[in-house]
């Protein structure tokens, strides 16, 4: 059974590294991306992931913009969204219509239940 | 504080303050009537007590009937003792012969009264009628002093004038010592303000206008002060915590690492490493934000420990350690510090104008040639750090050396928009001067001047 992939969107090189090492060590495949515009060339020509956990601040393409996009593209629509942020999580981010919404630095456990729950009918 | 304002009655005049003294003069009855009915009507109206001397060719009688057209109660008003209308002939009988002192105590006594009995203050109008020459000078100096005695209490008053018995000097004897005159022209009443009152108006008028810019521009200080501390902390908690996260994300996965019984010595070590260069980068954020913070808490420049320091092996150790940075953004980095600058500086500051200045210049002009300078003469050393990135529009090269200013913060190009502050701040605390030339399009250039030893 192939593991499941997860699409990582952060500028952050180190929040990449250390969180898609963790993923990796947890049995799932990671894909990173530096910014939104990144995330979509991936999506577009690679297979759907199951995930993509989504970085709000980023330069070339925020997570808005990225969203933005995603949301009016019928191919990527209806790939569920995490957002991981250390900014304010106000009405913005609500508005965005995501799966689900993690502060920065993360509560680990309630985000890797999260990501299990929402892989689970492939697995 | 506003001060509040009696309506006049009368349209040419308006609002008054309390401590008003105008005069008016009338050609005929009809003046008396057009001017004084309304101006007793909003006496009455407004609770004030009220006391009206009559003048001639308008008597006491006339007066009642014509006000009572315009107070249909006033006949209630009278016998409660709101106002009193006199006839100038008996005003004559019960005043004349007072003394200046004695009638302003009048005034003042009444105006007690009025008050204990509830009255918001006195309203009157004197007349002058009755005034023989031969008095005329004693009575234009105890106007000269009714002026300074309304001033202090909730009087007002007006004085009425017949035209046809003033000479042009009395004329203008009269309106010195009243605040404003009234005179009908052309069946229109007309105001005419004397000197001092003009010219303490106009200098309100100015105050007012300055006072008002003063608050427009302290706001407009306060709201942008309040906007930059905003933006900053939320781009310092922001700053903060992305260290942070992955600080805890390799803590957390070697955590679960030991969990599973998977923890060795060559999965640890890397991630102990990387850890490691999260604790430096936190470090880095907080001793800038230690920085700003001691800056601003005092008007000092900050502290200098000045040494014998070679800007141009500064700016080489600096460009060595930007080595992967600049690989990273695709910059090429064209050094040219071969010459020795020495001076007496603090050689941790400058390390930091460097690292800032380069810093600056990887995240805003990636992948360009950045150029890195050192020159000496004989009392000065400069620095030049240049970029090919897409410049500093005019209208924000004063704003970047600006604490917390980013000129662009929606790219989230990173940091607290602290380094060139930082720059500045260093560079005036070594007596030096910084210089940014830039054209959008052109690519951006500092230039730090230093002198070789401080001036005492």
């Amino acid at each position: 059974m192939p593991s499941h992939t997860l699409l990582l969107v952060d500028d952050d090189a180190a929040i990449a590294d250390a969180l898609s090492e963790l993923l990796v060590d947890e049995g799932y495949t990671v894909v990173t991306a530096a910014n939104g515009a990144e995330a979509l060339r991936y999506l577009r020509a690679n297979v759907a992931p199951s995930l993509i956990l989504l970085d709000l601040m980023m330069p070339v393409m925020d997570g808005y913009a990225f969203r933005e996009v995603q949301r009016e593209d019928p191919a990527l629509s209806h790939i569920p969204v995490f957002i991981l942020s250390a900014g304010h999580l106000g009405d913005r981010v609500r508005s965005l219509g995501v799966a689900g919404v993690f502060k920065k630095p993360l509560l680990l456990d309630a985000l890797l239940a999260a990501i299990q729950e929402h892989c689970a009918p492939r697995a | 504080m506003t001060i509040p304002l009696r309506p006049s009655g009368i349209p040419a005049v308006g609002d008054l303050p309390w401590g008003s003294h105008f005069c008016q003069f009338y050609g005929d009855r009809e003046d008396l009537v057009d001017s004084l009915v309304p101006y007793f009507k909003a006496g009455l109206e407004n609770n004030e007590h009220c006391l009206w001397v009559t003048s001639e060719p308008f008597g006491a009688t006339d007066a009642r009937t014509m006000l009572r057209n315009a107070v249909p109660d006033l006949d209630q008003r009278m016998s409660r003792g709101q106002i009193e209308i006199i006839d100038h002939h008996d005003w004559y009988m019960k005043s004349g012969g007072k003394s200046a002192d004695e009638v302003l105590q009048g005034w003042v006594d009444r105006h007690g009264r009025a008050l204990a009995q509830g009255y918001a203050g006195l309203r009157l109008t004197g007349n002058t009628y009755w005034l023989e020459r031969q008095d005329w000078s004693d009575f234009v100096e105890y106007e000269a002093r009714v002026t300074d005695t309304f001033k202090s209490h909730n009087i007002i008053g007006l004085c009425s004038y017949c035209l046809s018995r003033c000479g042009p000097r009395d004329v203008l004897d009269v309106v010195r010592n009243h605040q404003f005159a009234l005179i009908r022209q052309a069946g229109e009443w007309e105001l005419i303000e004397s000197a001092p009152l003009r010219s303490a108006k106009a200098e309100l008028h100015k105050l007012n206008a300055e006072l008002e810019q003063r608050v427009q521009d302290r706001t407009a200080e306060l709201q942008h002060a309040l906007h930059m501390r905003e933006e900053f902390l939320s781009v310092a908690s922001h700053e903060l915590k992305t260290p942070i996260t992955s600080l805890q994300l390799y803590v957390e996965s070697l955590l679960r690492a030991n969990q599973r019984g998977t923890l060795s010595v060559d999965h640890a070590t890397p991630k102990l490493l990387k850890a490691k260069e999260q604790c430096g980068r936190l470090e880095n954020l907080i001793n800038k934000m230690l920085d700003v913070s001691r800056a601003s808490a005092s008007e000092d420049p900050l502290p200098i420990e000045a040494e014998e320091v070679d800007l141009a092996e500064v700016a080489r150790s600096v460009g060595e350690v930007f080595a992967e940075g600049l690989q990273r953004a695709a910059c090429e980095l064209r050094l040219r510090a071969d010459q020795p600058a020495v001076g007496h500086w603090d050689r941790m500051r400058l390390e930091q104008v460097v690292t800032n200045l380069l810093s600056n210049a990887i995240k805003y002009a990636p992948g360009t040639v950045v150029e890195l300078e050192v020159r000496s003469s004989e009392d000065r050393a400069t620095l030049v750090v240049r970029d090919g990135g897409p410049g500093i529009p005019e209208e924000a090269q004063q704003r970047v050396f600006e604490r917390f200013v980013q000129l662009s913060p929606k790219s989230h190009a990173g940091g607290f928009g602290l380094g060139l502050w930082i720059v500045r701040s260093i560079v005036d605390a070594h007596g030096g001067s910084i210089k940014l030339t830039s054209k959008p399009g052109q690519g951006t250039t500092f230039q730090v001047e230093l002198p070789s030893r401080r001036s005492a």
